[in-house]
């Protein structure tokens, strides 16, 4: 884990002095954990597509101030988290119907029990979650990422994994 | 949901159990991002690499020899420029005598009507340094002034006066001044020849000549500081009109915000010298920040301290309600950001779309600036 961090600020490090392959070595390490926290909150593909597009965009021209400070990762779910905050303000603004935002475009597979029952959390249980489990972050970043404290990030996280535990125990 | 607590194993049964459900999920980021996402990083690394070997070729040649060489062309370049500008100075100081001559006489003419007087505060335009400050001062006065004032320089005027003797060289003479790239001194002395020839003409209508008078003198006061004082001026010599003149009436109301709050000021029946320095709280505010502004967006760090050396307000909004604090944060300026939290701009205060900067630095994704702002406070 901490070798894997200190991977991560190497590489930016890396990337920050020119080398474009160190970027890509870190893109194709945390691409799937950023895609799936996204698009299992936003609950579109496309968009998470877009926003995946956009976060890694950023990073990609601050790479620089990257180099020192907080852990890589922290940063990159920090952008995502911002990123798709942003979007999912936006949408609610426009007035987007809510059937078509919160259905996952896997939970028509009835297969798919995990995408399903995740979109039946509430959105803050949800992200927190997702940011545990998909970032593996700790309660403290999580609570500076949904600007939330440790103990609501905790209990977001303990009810989330009450839920989870019902929902997929009754469908798997 | 379930009543029953469930234990630490449960708990991270859970975590198993989604990551084994995850691993079955066969969705996937579209291939067309990861080709995206790699021809941006290579091509921002390109530029960062085309960058960095700039700036060491720039420092390496400025260690060697290069203090001459450097200096050389940056004096040589200073020279081609007083040359190029030499004959500039000598075609704008001509043209300020020629329509000296041309305007003096006509404004010297017994037919001359009140309003007449009123061009001396255009006439006090063109003491600015520069012809951008020219441009820009008559620009910004005209924005001011046109949507309310009855007395805008003289292209107005003149048309509202049939019987003025000479419209064209007045209007004229007003552009050329407010466009000659160096003030002339001898441009000053139109203002106190009006004011003395409107004082000893016969006493037609003496209120208004002594009113005119006043102006002038307070035009004269306040003319060698360049677009601002034109402004106040401006807005000294519109008390006047309403009382004697027909335009008055029909002054619309302004239809921005910037020319209503620079309208605000004079009070009915002020006096034109209790108006004219009046510091109003759009003035205040507005204009010295101008310079912050623009040092904040641009990371100019002498023209921030410069701009901070002054009593400023380092959190006021410009024009686009934007703090410079944000403006730094949008364009990437971190040391601009910690000189402006270090003069006490507050990291919490919002622009008018209610974004703070922390919100702006987090969105920038420019980590060094957040937690410059972290360490500066938080709501």
């Amino acid at each position: 884990m901490t070798i894997t961090e200190e991977d991560d600020e190497a590489l930016i490090g890396r990337y920050a002095r020119g080398d474009a392959a160190a970027f890509d070595q870190l893109y194709r390490r945390h691409e799937l954990r950023v895609w799936r926290y996204l698009e299992r909150n936003v609950c579109n593909q496309a968009t998470s597509d877009d926003l995946l597009q956009e976060i890694w965009f950023a990073l990609a021209r601050n790479a620089a101030s990257l180099e020192s400070g907080t852990r890589f990762r922290t940063r990159l779910f920090t952008l995502a988290h911002d990123r798709m905050t942003d979007l999912l303000r936006a949408r609610a603004a426009k007035a987007i119907p809510a059937a078509a935002a919160s259905q996952p475009a896997v939970a028509h597979d009835p297969a798919n029990a995990l995408a399903r029952a995740i979109g039946q959390l509430p959105s803050e249980q949800r992200e927190a979650y997702l940011l545990q489990i998909e970032g593996q972050l700790s309660l403290g970043d999580i609570a500076e990422i949904t600007q939330s404290t440790v103990d609501t990030v905790e209990s977001h996280l303990r009810l989330a994994r009450l839920k989870l535990h019902e929902l997929l125990n009754e469908k798997t | 949901m379930s009543k029953v607590p469930l234990s630490q194993d449960q708990l991270s049964e859970i975590d198993h159990l989604y990551r084994r459900l995850s691993a079955l999920d066969p969705g996937r980021p579209g291939e067309w991002v990861r080709r995206k996402v790699q021809a941006y990083a290579a091509q921002q690394a390109a530029e960062r690499a085309v960058r960095a070997s700039a700036k060491a070729k720039e420092s390496s040649s400025s260690e060697a020899p290069t203090p001459r060489a450097t200096a050389i062309p940056t004096a040589a370049k200073q020279t081609a420029n007083k040359r190029r500008l030499l004959p500039v100075t000598f075609g704008a100081v001509a043209a300020a005598a020629l329509v000296g001559f041309l305007v003096v006489p006509r404004l010297m003419a017994p037919r001359d009507t009140p309003k007449a007087a009123h061009s001396p505060a255009p006439v006090s335009q063109p003491e600015t340094a520069t012809p951008q400050v020219a441009q820009a001062s008559a620009r910004r006065s005209s924005e001011l002034v046109s949507p309310a004032s009855p007395s805008p320089p003289l292209q107005s005027s003149a048309p509202t006066v049939p019987t003025s003797p000479s419209p064209v060289p007045q209007s004229a003479a007003t552009t050329s001044l407010a466009r000659t790239p160096v003030a002339p001194r001898s441009s000053a002395p139109p203002a106190p020849v009006v004011a003395s020839r409107s004082a000893g003409t016969p006493p037609a209508q003496p209120l208004t000549r002594a009113r005119v008078a006043r102006q002038n003198a307070a035009a004269l006061q306040s003319a060698p500081i360049a677009s601002d004082r034109a402004e106040t001026t401006t807005q000294a010599a519109r008390p006047a009109p309403p009382t004697d003149s027909a335009p008055a009436p029909k002054i619309p109301p302004a239809p921005s915000t910037e020319p209503q709050v620079a309208a605000a000021p004079p009070p009915p029946g002020a006096t034109p010298s209790a108006t004219q320095p009046a510091p109003t709280p759009a003035t205040a505010a507005s204009n010295p920040p101008d310079e912050l502004w623009l040092a904040a967006k641009s990371g100019d760090m002498s023209g921030l301290q410069a701009a901070l050396a002054g009593n400023v307000d380092v959190n006021a909004l410009d024009a686009n309600g934007q703090t410079a604090l944000i403006l730094a944060i949008q364009n990437n300026h971190v040391a601009i950001v910690r000189a402006l939290l270090a003069h006490g701009a507050n990291p919490n205060t919002a622009d008018s779309r209610g974004f703070t900067p922390l919100r702006v630095a987090r969105i920038r994704a420019n980590f060094a600036i957040l937690t410059a702002l972290e360490r500066n406070g938080r709501p």
